[in-house]
């Protein structure tokens, strides 16, 4: 197991742009984390302050416990994979990967065996005379990638590295990048937008907005239990509308919303009774029942209804609101049909502002 | 579309014979524009003086080997020649060298008054030779550089500068920053980078910058008319004497194709070694 990373209080801006405000998190040796947000909301700018081609304002960026602020890019036991792959082009694929161990002084008698052992693991095994323009996308990626384990590095660093691959490769490749992360154990921080590669990926997912961490949990946390609307609308799709709290018992709730009066249980929120708050629904939790049947159901009219394969998905009109709801492709509506929904309280959460 | 194509529409036949004939025409005019004075310059080089080339004959009335024999025999051609490259060799690394950290500065650096410095920076190419020639050889007098081998590089490098300087900013301005950072982020210093990453990606440039500056420094004539002149001679002061009042169109047909041999063997040797893939290949799959 490699050593973690902490970095604390980061600042950065760019002329008068805060492009980075006050970043605190702390990554344990060996985990794979994922920086997950819209464009432009800092994400890259992080990894760059902390591979170290971007010196920050203020905070402190620390490999373990040792303090790296001051280290040049070239000192610090990081390796970088970057979304355009950056392979030196005059050089083919074997001195690419190679370059890492010229550059730390490995013993050159090393250097064959680690480096085709590197090859062996991303799959490129036979390639190393050809040139990074004779390779496709995904060997590009990975022959990046081999470039990065090959040093054995402290720290693994992934910007966006999936981007300019088709969907398939794309999940391809993924698959193989924390394979080979599990193996080696180092831990890595990986930029995406992409927010199933963020909650497929990852043990730890840290959603930013406006050079702000909004969320630091584990997937699951955050696609269930998303600490506001910007994460639940964020990450996969919600049906989020205002509402008011009638009366708070615990963690159960009596909630009044454009969908109705609704029971929740969020164990996360703290909202008083009579607080205004967001109600956030995963459309998956919507589950198609008779009116009347069961409680907590939630009844309008079809509006229209896609059906997608593997799912049927519909937005139902309520009111003068709408809701998503994808359910199982078997169900045969038809538009304009009258639809209710139950949904389990503890699959209603309750979001402030 | 496949019907009116096998109808045979006068107005696609058109098209057809168009497409086909248009650019052999201007390969034709190409060759016409530069093969026909050319091959005149060649004849004019191999005139029989005792027999001549007058007017209304197309072609000499005879040919042979004197005029060669005399501009070799009779000037110091050979001499001029070991000048010319010389001097151009040295203007050519000068400019490099003086060009490589400012193209670096210019591409790579965000600095106040860039655009301001990328436009003086082409001055010379504009100036009228003769009137930069006379500054700059009063300069170069002043700084008891005249009639010097240093004088003249000096000045050819004034010159082939901006071309030098001119292609590597473009090529320091389209280096993807992420191969540098991947470099830095393997561990590679400042050494290994100009080493290993920009010298073969900018290699391409360094050299069409130095064919151009080379040719430039060959070809010069002002410049080493005004400052070089007498002690310094190269090919072209030595052409010129022939153009001036002892004009012989058939020696300076002879100086001038001796001026053309080396640079058409340099272009050539050079198209062969260098490849220039690397940074086509570095920014084309990205």
């Amino acid at each position: 197991m490699t050593q973690g990373l902490r970095v604390q209080n980061l600042t950065k801006y760019y002329g008068d742009y805060k492009a980075l405000d006050d970043v605190s998190f702390a990554i344990e040796g060996g985990q794979f984390v994922t920086l997950l947000g819209p464009s432009g909301c800092g994400k890259t700018t992080l990894l760059r302050v902390i591979a170290g081609f971007l010196e920050c304002d203020q905070g402190e960026v620390y490999f373990g416990d040792k303090l790296i602020n001051d280290v040049p890019p070239n000192k610090r036991d990081a390796a970088m994979c970057f979304q355009s792959y950056a392979l030196f082009p005059n050089k083919n694929v074997y001195e690419n990967i190679r370059f890492g161990l010229r550059m730390r002084k490995v013993p050159p008698e090393e250097h064959k065996e680690r480096v085709e052992e590197a090859m062996a693991m991303v799959n490129l095994t036979g390639l190393g005379e050809r040139r990074p323009y004779e390779l496709s996308g995904g060997q590009q990626q990975r022959v990046a990638l081999a470039r990065c384990i090959v040093v054995r590095p402290q720290l693994l660093l992934f910007d966006e590295p999936l981007s300019n691959l088709d969907a398939k490769l794309r999940e391809k490749v993924r698959v193989e990048i924390r394979e080979v992360q599990k193996k080696l154990g180092i831990t890595a921080i990986y930029v995406t937008h992409d927010q199933a590669e963020a909650l497929a990926i990852s043990d730890q997912v840290i959603t930013m907005s406006a050079g702000c961490i909004i969320q630091n949990a584990p997937p699951r946390d955050i696609y269930d239990r998303p600490n506001s609307r910007f994460v639940a609308d964020f990450v996969g799709t919600a049906n989020i509308v205002p509402c008011r709290i009638l009366e708070r018992t615990g963690m159960e709730y009596l909630v009044q919303s454009p969908y109705g009066e609704l029971r929740a249980v969020d164990a996360d929120c703290d909202l008083p009774a009579g607080a205004e708050g967001y109600l956030c629904i995963r459309p998956e939790d919507l589950l198609p029942s008779g009116k009347g049947e069961s409680s907590n159901q939630i009844c309008g009219a079809v509006r229209t209804a896609v059906y997608m394969g593997n799912l049927l998905d519909m937005f139902v009109d309520i009111g003068t609101e709408q809701i998503r709801a994808s359910i199982a492709k078997d169900w045969n509506v038809t538009e304009g049909e009258a639809i209710c929904f139950r949904v389990a309280p503890d699959k209603v959460r309750i979001l402030g502002g | 579309m496949n019907n009116r194509t096998k109808t045979g529409d006068p107005r696609i036949l058109m098209k057809r014979l168009l497409r086909l004939m248009l650019p052999f025409a201007f390969i034709m005019l190409f060759i016409a524009w530069i093969v026909i004075p050319m091959g005149y310059s060649v004849l004019w080089s191999l005139v029989d003086p005792q027999k001549g080339w007058n007017y209304p004959d197309l072609l000499p009335k005879g040919l042979a080997l004197t005029n060669w024999e005399y501009v070799i025999k009779h000037t110091k051609i050979g001499s001029a020649m070991g000048n010319s490259f010389f001097i151009a060799i040295c203007t050519t690394l000068l400019s490099f060298l003086f060009a490589m950290p400012t193209a670096y500065a210019l591409g790579r650096r965000n600095l106040r008054g860039k655009q301001i410095f990328k436009t003086a920076i082409l001055l010379p190419m504009i100036l009228p030779g003769m009137a930069m020639s006379i500054y700059v050889g009063r300069v170069l007098y002043y700084m008891g550089f005249s009639g010097t081998y240093t004088g003249v590089i000096l000045a050819h490098t004034l010159i082939g500068i901006p071309y030098m300087l001119r292609i590597l900013v473009v090529s320091f301005e389209s280096m993807p920053q992420d191969i540098l950072d991947a470099a830095s982020n393997l561990g590679a210093g400042p050494w290994v980078r100009l080493k290993e990453v920009y010298l073969p990606m900018l290699l391409p440039s360094v050299v069409s910058g130095s064919i151009f500056t080379f040719i430039n420094s060959m070809e010069e004539f002002t410049m080493t008319f005004i400052i070089g002149l007498p002690a310094v001679k190269t090919l072209p002061t030595v052409l010129f004497t022939y153009l001036g009042e002892g004009f012989s169109q058939t020696r300076a047909s002879v100086v001038s194709l001796i001026l053309l041999i080396p640079n058409l063997a340099l272009l050539m040797i050079v198209e062969r070694c260098v490849k220039t893939e690397y940074m086509g290949a570095a920014l084309g799959k990205m």
